[in-house]
């Protein structure tokens, strides 16, 4: 048994009877030392009864008195117009009002002052003596925040908390201000049940309000016992505040279920922080928490910050923190997750989009994933169905504010349709990565059907494109920047849904195909010849004897390309323009034979345009 | 005077005088009016009749407590003015040292005197009075277990103090 428990000392005086008497002579039994306590409060506590009864003086009630109350006695019940209490209760204030004003004569006349060597009045004999702390201890039953800050032994035995601040007097004392708990090391609170308790267990409800900081030093705990809920209840905060909490130095943290770490369950839970608020959370030196953070909600532009400054202690993130977002949801830069960003001694954890349902070609929305997150999402903001579906692999995605990249890494595999509707896909690295049972189906697909509104520009001579075919502006580029040593093969299946500028190119069974395939360079194939058009004016005095198609190859040069063509006639022109896709390349003859300007190489599909 | 009135009270006030008179001159302080408060006490239980034996004791204590409290209270409200007064004239030894010497010659009075004013009144009510857990909360209007707890603290303290003390009066 404790010998702290009150009980012991109430079964010494003999105050339990029946049952309850019954149950602790039993835990008695197999407490030897409990119960050499209890034989040693029923003897001090039979000395104190005879000091007590010595100190009893033989003092009693006057002979006049003692008629009065006799008197009384004997006239209750037939005497009701005379109240000898009233009288009583009127005559003392008579009687005080009287040394009042003899008081107040003997202040403004000297004459009465009190002369030296006449004894003082008995009265002031009952003040408490200096070290009693008499005064200090009077407001304790409602606020003894004073008791709490006290030092002297006496007022730390007496402070115990049937007068400490009720749990949610915290913010109730200055609502509008701050308020401020703070505990000194080594105080003992105890609790008015006479059970010692850990300061937290205090303050175990306390909803900490506007600009409320909460602060509990170590030490704290004289009976050993951990602190537990530094601070339970709801965290709630008004927008555009700012609370705290912190704890330091060896505190052990303990979750109801007594698992290792802490700060769980009672500070983030089901809280609602609105606009403009900031949570942080720290843990310095030794700590050893786990941050579970469950049903909170947060909205715009809120932060959170978990941090661990452990020395000593580990640092753990488990599980991952659930975080819901705002309620509408509607917006990807409004569906927030949490993801650890893990430093030497920080664990931090800042919003990022949501891993699901995230939109890439947006740029207002960003995206920051971890590891092994499953990607669902639209590559197009305009895509009727989840384009990208990871299943497996690892990821490492980065979306930036304007160019709004999508970057794979690692052996990634995705199923489902893919739509891709503007801006660039690039697809850089070894493509002999890249791995599907129908791609050689689509390659071939893709020779017989060109893609209109799309272009494909490999940066490899290897590439095949349809040659000649008039197509409308590409909405969608996709650029396969394979490695050197190795050939790249794009292509398409599926449905033309293209309708002129923004046309969308479907596939109807995988997102991206492209094959990367063996090195092509000594065995071009023959399959691959491609072409440059030349084109002139009618009157033809600054053309090529021979316009049309001349062979392209991998150095054909402009120069080289007009000499294919018989080349040209009795005037040279100032200037000739090529024309590549949508880009408008103008090269200058005079200045390319003086060597100030570069022979521009071609490219299959140039169109070159003479005066 | 009837006999009939005499034979309620008499023994009554023949138990309960001496031990009333001395927990109300541990509040009041004052001899003289400590007995006044227990005239008083007296005076309204003559006048609100005889009152069942299990209720008596705390009844008493409680209407004695209440008075005492009373006069104490008046009696700072002067003291305080007195106090101020003294201040100006005397130059003697204050009361609260002339207390202390007196107290040197009383061991327990010493000790309780370290004790908080509410460990004081209920440890004087349990082995002065012998009244129980139950008849001390109804008086003092603390919760049982909240004076179990005092009278606990009181009496750890007490005996960790109570060895010292013999040890530097002998």
């Amino acid at each position: 048994m404790n010998l702290d428990d009150p009980k012991l000392t109430a079964y010494a005086l003999g105050e339990f009877t029946g049952e309850e008497r019954q149950a602790i002579e039993a835990a008695l039994r197999d407490d030897p030392e409990a119960r050499a306590f209890v034989e040693e409060t029923a003897s001090f506590s039979q000395l104190l009864c005879e000091e007590f009864h010595a100190e009893t003086p033989q003092a009693s009630l006057a002979p006049a008195q003692r008629s009065e109350v006799f008197e009384q006695a004997r006239n209750a019940g037939r005497t009701v117009s005379f109240n000898r209490s009233l009288f009583m209760g009127w005559a003392l204030r008579i009687a005080a009002l009287a040394v009042l004003g003899a008081a107040i004569v003997q202040l403004f006349a000297p004459s009465h002052r009190r002369k030296p060597g006449q004894p003082p009045q008995d009265a002031l004999a009952l003040l408490p003596a200096e070290e009693s702390n008499a005064v200090a201890l009077a407001p304790a039953k409602e606020q003894n925040t004073l008791a709490l800050a006290a030092t002297d032994e006496s007022l730390k035995q007496i402070a115990p908390l049937a007068a400490a601040p009720k749990p949610a007097e915290l913010a109730g004392y200055d609502a509008d201000g701050t308020a401020t708990i703070s505990l000194s090391t080594s105080n003992q609170l105890l609790a008015a049940n006479a059970e010692k308790k850990s300061v937290g267990s205090d303050f175990s409800r306390q909803d900490l309000a506007k600009s409320d900081a909460m602060a509990v030093v170590a030490g704290n705990s004289a009976d050993g016992s951990p602190l537990q809920k530094p601070m339970g209840g709801a965290f709630q905060s008004v927008p555009s505040s700012t609370a705290s909490v912190s704890t330091s130095q060896t505190n052990a943290f303990q979750s109801n279920a007594g698992q290792t770490g802490v700060l769980q369950d009672n500070i983030a839970q089901n809280g609602v922080l609105q606009s403009n608020n900031s949570l942080n959370l720290t843990a310095n030196q030794s700590n050893t928490v786990v941050w579970r953070l469950q049903q909170q909600n947060f909205a715009n532009n809120d932060t959170l910050n978990l941090t661990t400054r452990s020395e000593n202690g580990a640092v753990a993130a488990s599980p991952a923190p659930s975080v819901n977002g705002p309620a509408d949801g509607k917006e990807l830069s409004r569906a927030r997750s949490l993801h650890p960003v893990v430093t030497k001694s920080q664990t931090q954890y800042a919003y990022a989009d949501q891993a699901a349902s995230n939109r890439i070609g947006d740029s207002k929305d960003s995206a920051t994933k971890s590891a092994d997150k499953s990607a669902e999402g639209k590559l197009a903001e305009a895509a009727p169905a989840p384009a990208l579906k990871k299943t497996a692999g690892t990821e490492t995605e980065s979306q930036k504010m304007e160019t709004a990249s999508h970057t794979l890494a690692g052996s990634n595999t995705y199923t489902g349709t893919t739509t891709v509707s503007g801006g660039a896909l690039a697809l850089r690295g070894g493509m002999g990565d890249i791995a599907n049972e129908k791609l050689d189906a689509d390659v071939r697909t893709a020779q017989t059907s060109p893609l209109p509104g799309a272009s494909s520009t490999p940066s490899d001579p290897s590439a095949t494109s349809a040659p000649g075919s008039p197509s409308a502006p590409a909405a969608a580029t996709i650029l396969a920047k394979a490695a050197p040593s190795k050939g790249n093969a794009l292509a398409g299946s599926g449905k033309k849904q293209g309708k002129g500028t923004g046309a969308r190119r479907e596939f109807a069974s995988d997102a991206v195909v492209a094959k990367a395939k063996a090195p092509t360079e000594d065995k071009p194939a023959a399959t691959e010849q491609k072409f440059v058009t030349i084109t002139q004016s009618a009157d033809g005095t600054a053309g090529v004897k021979s316009p049309g198609r001349v062979a392209w190859s991998s150095d054909l040069t402009l120069t080289q390309a007009i000499a294919g063509a018989g080349g040209l006639g009795w005037r040279e022109p100032r200037e000739i323009v090529i024309l590549r896709g949508d880009t408008k390349i103008v090269a200058h003859p005079p200045l390319i034979q003086k060597g100030a300007e570069p022979d521009p190489k071609l490219q299959p599909g140039d169109i070159i345009k003479l005066p | 005077m009837s006999t009939s009135a005499l034979s309620w009270i008499e023994p009554i006030l023949e138990r309960f005088e001496r031990p009333l008179i001395q927990y109300a001159a541990s509040i009041a302080g004052n001899g003289e009016a400590a007995r006044d408060v227990v005239q008083d006490t007296f005076l309204r239980l003559a006048q609100h009749g005889p009152i069942e034996p299990e209720r008596l004791a705390a009844w008493l204590y409680t209407v004695c407590r209440n008075r005492a409290i009373d006069i104490r209270r008046k009696e700072n409200r002067i003291i305080a003015m007195n106090d101020e007064h003294q201040e100006l004239t005397s130059h003697e030894p204050t009361p609260a040292a002339r207390l202390e010497a007196k107290e040197n010659k009383a061991c327990l009075s010493r000790l309780l005197a370290r004790l908080p004013e509410n460990q004081r009144e209920v440890l004087r009510l349990r082995f002065q009075c012998d009244l129980s857990y139950r008849e001390i909360s109804a008086i003092t209007q603390l919760g049982e277990g909240n004076v179990g707890f005092l009278i606990h603290t009181g009496i750890k303290t007490l005996r960790q103090l109570w060895p010292h003390l013999l040890e530097v009066t002998k």
